[in-house]
């Protein structure tokens, strides 16, 4: 009898119908798993007390002291987001679409069992049921990478308008202008005036020196004549009557007379750089948001000493 | 690239000859690549036409400041340093915004903060190539070999991993990797046993370094999008930005590097590398076919830090050891017009110990005491005192011997300066707030440190300067290529210089100084025409001091000097000629408070002819422009600590480079100007 019982079973463990059973069993317990896990809401954000035992170290390490309550929390804050992120990850299958992912959750598997004859569909499913994802540094830093990429390219595809060219209404001058030196007196500058306002600019000037930058300057930025020839000599630019030399004006330099041309009105197209700082400014904006709606939608719990909510 | 390290000496030269008889043929052919392509020259080409017309435009051009040698997180050096500032801020950086900078605390908050009162006109981010792809990988969880050993390494000691890393990419290679039997078959100059003439990648990079070649793509594309994204392309044209990078050549430590610039946004796929291609001839042919004119592709290679090539920057030996023929010297003289006279690590300009007429005490400016990049790791082992033949005015003068010749001059150089930078702070060069180049091979640390905020010997770098109509990249380009630039040791003083035969005697006169230079001569970096009869060439000179910024002070110039090197009789000469200012000024700077004291000029101006000149002799002439004495970085630094050197005891570790006599306390600020060139007629 008990021979027979033996017999049965060493025939049953050999059916490879009751090995499909089994499996499907097993497989279909590790997705259930999953499938809980992938609820949003039941499974809280856990920080244990072993996680902030290891921040510590990690600050201890790093810093060579321990942290103060503040760094502590703010370190905390940091892994809820992390883990926030991943568990958002997962609950969108980001780990199933992630070629990546995929391929290394796959290695994994293998390396654990080399003798293995499971199909990598199979053991995708089996690194999930193990919950992988969250334990391999690459899985877990790929997946919160996608999913923020994910959330902060929704800021471009949401809103285009804002990032239309940025555009930024400039004066420019023009002016041209002789230079007598550092050490000139205004008042000898008198008999050079007259020749200009004469019309004698190309003839030698008395006690006109040259001047490396040159004769003519066109379309100067205010800031641009600030911080070559100093605020005098700027707002005498600016308030200058249009073909008419006066002067003497001192500069950074020293001693010029001047004869501004007619300022130009221009608008400047900030273009590619205004709008990838706008990009920028936007993903950051839409991350944080998305972030806050993320702790909204989970329970996070954080173990201090004894189990607690964190009040958010 | 900077001070890496080894410790065996170069490869023989016996082994290098033994391949030369092979492969010697191979050299003429890609000599002649490029300069068949631009036949004429760089010193010919004219300013590009046809492109937009800048709100700003000078048709008798204007100075533009910039910095093209700058890293960022990119470069592994700077990013094991903790440098994690991007291309984009570094960009940022020149724009005048104020940026954190290493170290950071472990919530990831910058220590210290750094800005410049001045915006740069223009910038090159110039990572390293070599290692673009490995930092990506070990910095990116996404890849899979983020946890390779190699790595895990990488992350865990950025110290060590700096010098490995180092070693195994560029430094490494040239050394024999075990005793090379003489009938052994050499694949190529490399003795790497099994290598095909490239240089193995790090284990994790995959067969023939594939992985990482892929890696590398996304930094550099990160590197093109931040050049576009700050390139001000409206008529405003206030800032341009040049794609680039860092080809990082040196074997045995021995300098080789190059930074090389591309004229626009058309660029090659992946910036050759040393790994692939490990000789500068071997890179200018690559650079030539996978960047190339009738694509919309340009570029140009800056040679730097001479100073550190142990004598092989300026080798008259090919890479198989076989001297210069004139295509070879043509082709070297066609892809690198420019040289970078002065940075971070030193000044590359003279060292005055060598040749007729050499004794020029200013050579003695920001000197570094040894002659490759070990520096003075292992107490001086693997290095020596500086020679005079990595310095740009001894190989000037080996140009016009070699032109002597060959009829081709290799070595015709203009002069930029730059900063090289490791915490992508361009343009960040000024002694009064130096927070140190980032690049000495110190690992990331989490609070400043205390003391001197670099190695003595280090320098705060210079700028470059370019003459052209309008801050755009083609002008800004055709300047480069024509030589129009000079270089600063860190100010913004604005120098012109013309030389030519039919100068105006009275240029100084206060006549438009700049349309009577184009029109009777050449600007720096151009060649002088043929000499008519027995006249003498004019130089016209005339410089305006910086006049500094809230911040940023300056001094009065000095004096300038026109340099003048030339062969006599197959022998090479120099001289230096004072030609404006007063070298007796009586100005002076106290070193226990670095104030400074006498006066100085706010501009000086002068014609100078050549009276010595000889028409059959070769010879080139360029101006320096030497400002009032000032305190040193260090200087100033030791100063604020109240150092007191007189009570050594008093002295506190991190504050003992103060008491090194080695480096002198006061500097005097400068400007080199790109040479202009005089051959005879055949």
């Amino acid at each position: 009898m008990l021979a027979q019982l033996a017999r049965l079973v060493r025939m049953l463990l050999r059916e490879p119908l009751l090995h499909f059973g089994l499996l499907g069993m097993l497989l279909y317990a590790a997705s259930a798993l999953v499938q809980i896990q992938r609820l949003p809401g039941t499974q809280p954000i856990r920080i244990s007390q072993a996680d902030i035992e290891q921040l510590t170290a990690q600050w201890r390490r790093d810093a060579g002291r321990a942290p103060t309550s503040a760094e502590l929390e703010g370190r905390i804050q940091g892994l809820i987001d992390q883990r926030l992120l991943l568990q958002e990850a997962l609950r969108r299958g980001l780990d199933r679409s992630d070629g990546v992912v995929r391929q290394r959750l796959i290695r994994n598997m293998r390396f654990i069992d080399p003798q293995t004859t499971a199909t990598d569909a199979e053991l995708l499913r089996m690194a999930r049921a193990l919950n992988m994802a969250a334990s391999d540094p690459v899985v877990r830093g790929r997946l919160i990478q996608r999913l923020q990429h994910r959330i902060e390219s929704a800021a471009s595809a949401t809103d285009g308008t804002i990032l239309a060219a940025a555009t930024e209404a400039q004066w420019r001058y023009s002016f041209e202008h002789r230079y007598f030196g550092s050490g000139a007196r205004p008042a000898n500058l008198q008999p050079a005036l007259t020749m200009l306002e004469a019309g004698q600019g190309t003839a030698q000037l008395p006690g006109a020196q040259p001047f490396a930058l040159g004769r003519t300057f066109a379309g100067q930025s205010a800031a641009q004549l600030n911080r070559r020839f100093g605020s005098t000599f700027r707002a005498a630019v600016q308030a200058a009557e249009p073909g008419h030399w006066f002067g003497p004006v001192l500069s950074n330099y020293g001693w010029h007379l001047v004869r501004a041309l007619p300022p130009q009105r221009v608008v400047i197209d900030r273009g590619p750089r205004r709008r990838q700082e706008l990009q920028a400014a936007r993903e950051r904006a839409y991350l944080a948001q998305a972030m806050q709606a993320l702790r909204a939608e989970y329970r996070i719990v954080v173990e201090a000493g004894e189990l607690t909510e964190l009040s958010l | 690239m900077n001070f890496n390290l080894d410790s065996q000496s170069r490869t023989s030269g016996a082994m290098r000859a033994g391949v030369a008889g092979v492969l010697a043929l191979l050299v003429a052919c890609e000599a002649a690549d490029r300069s068949t392509v631009a036949s004429d020259g760089p010193g010919n080409r004219q300013p590009p036409t046809g492109e937009r017309r800048c709100l700003h435009y000078n048709p008798e051009r204007q100075p533009l400041f910039g910095d093209l040698h700058v890293h960022t997180v990119y470069s592994l050096d700077a990013n094991t340093q903790g440098t994690i500032l991007t291309p984009h801020d570094a960009y940022r950086f020149a724009l005048g915004e104020r940026l954190g900078i290493q170290p950071y605390s472990a919530q990831g908050t910058a220590l210290r903060h750094t800005q410049i009162a001045r915006p740069l006109d223009f910038a090159a981010t110039t990572d390293h190539a070599e290692l673009f792809g490995e930092v990506e990988i070990c910095t990116n969880p996404d890849y899979l070999e983020y946890n390779a050993p190699e790595c895990v390494f990488y992350r865990e000691f950025p110290d060590q991993s700096f010098i490995v890393f180092n070693l195994a990419a560029v430094g490494l290679p040239e050394l024999p990797q075990f005793p090379v039997p003489d009938d052994a078959p050499v694949i190529a100059d490399q003795p790497v046993v099994g290598s095909d003439g490239r240089i193995p990648r790090l284990p994790y990079c995959g067969v023939d370094g594939t992985t990482c070649l892929e890696a590398a793509k996304t930094p550099w594309r990160d590197t093109q999008a931040a050049a576009e994204a700050f390139y001000d392309r409206s008529d405003g044209c206030e800032f341009t930005t040049f794609v680039a990078y860092e080809w990082t050549g040196a074997p045995a430590s021995n300098n080789l590097h190059r930074n090389v610039i591309f004229a626009n946004e058309v660029v090659p796929e992946l910036p050759p590398a040393y790994q692939e291609f490990p000789s500068p001839e071997v890179l200018w042919r690559e650079l030539s076919s996978v960047c190339r004119p009738e694509d919309g592709c340009e570029y140009l290679t800056i040679p730097h830090n001479s100073n550190l090539s142990a004598g092989t920057m300026f080798e008259t030996r090919d890479r198989f050891g076989a001297p210069y023929t004139a295509e070879f010297a043509a082709s070297r003289r066609v892809n690198e017009p420019l040289a970078e006279i002065y940075q971070h690590k030193g000044q590359s300009e003279c060292l005055g110990t060598m040749g007729a007429g050499a004794q020029d005490e200013l050579c003695g400016f920001e000197l570094l005491p040894y002659n490759n990049l070990t520096g003075d790791r292992f107490m001086g082992f693997n290095t020596g005192p500086p020679m005079e033949q990595d310095f740009l005015r001894e190989a000037l003068k080996e140009g016009l011997l070699l032109e002597a010749q060959l009829g081709e001059n290799p070595f015709k150089y203009g002069f930029i300066g730059s900063s090289d930078t490791h915490i992508a702070t361009p343009g960040n060069v000024l002694e009064n707030d130096f927070p140190g180049h980032g690049g000495a091979g110190m690992a990331a640390g989490d609070s400043v440190p205390a003391g001197l905020t670099d190695v003595v010997e280090a320098s705060p770098g210079g700028l470059a300067v370019v003459w052209a109509e309008q801050n755009t990249r083609e002008s800004l380009f055709a300047a480069m290529l024509r030589r129009e630039v000079y270089a600063t040791s860190g100010l913004r003083p604005i120098v012109r210089f013309f030389g030519g035969w039919n100068l105006p005697q009275d240029m100084c006169a206060g006549g438009n100084f700049a349309a009577q230079g184009y029109a009777g001569g050449v600007p720096m970096g151009g060649d002088l025409s043929a000499a008519p009869g027995s006249a003498a060439p004019r130089f016209a000179v005339s410089a305006l001091r910086d006049p500094g910024a809230p911040g940023e002070p300056a001094q009065a110039l000095q004096r300038i000097q026109i340099i003048k090197g030339w062969l006599e009789n197959g022998e090479k000469h120099e001289a230096v000629f004072e030609v404006a200012g007063d070298p007796d000024n009586g100005a002076g700077v106290d070193v226990d408070s670095c104030e400074t004291s006498g006066s100085g000029f706010a501009s000086l101006c002068a014609v100078w002819e050549d009276q010595t000149f000889d028409p059959a002799q070769h010879a080139f002439y360029y101006a320096r422009v030497v400002d009032n004495p000032s305190c040193r970085w260090h200087a100033q630094q030791c100063a604020a600590a109240a150092v007191d050197c007189a009570n050594p005891d008093s002295v506190p570790a991190e504050f003992q480079g103060c008491c090194d006599q080695d480096f002198p306390k006061v500097i005097q600020e400068r400007a080199w100007t790109s040479p202009i060139w005089y051959r005879p007629q055949p």
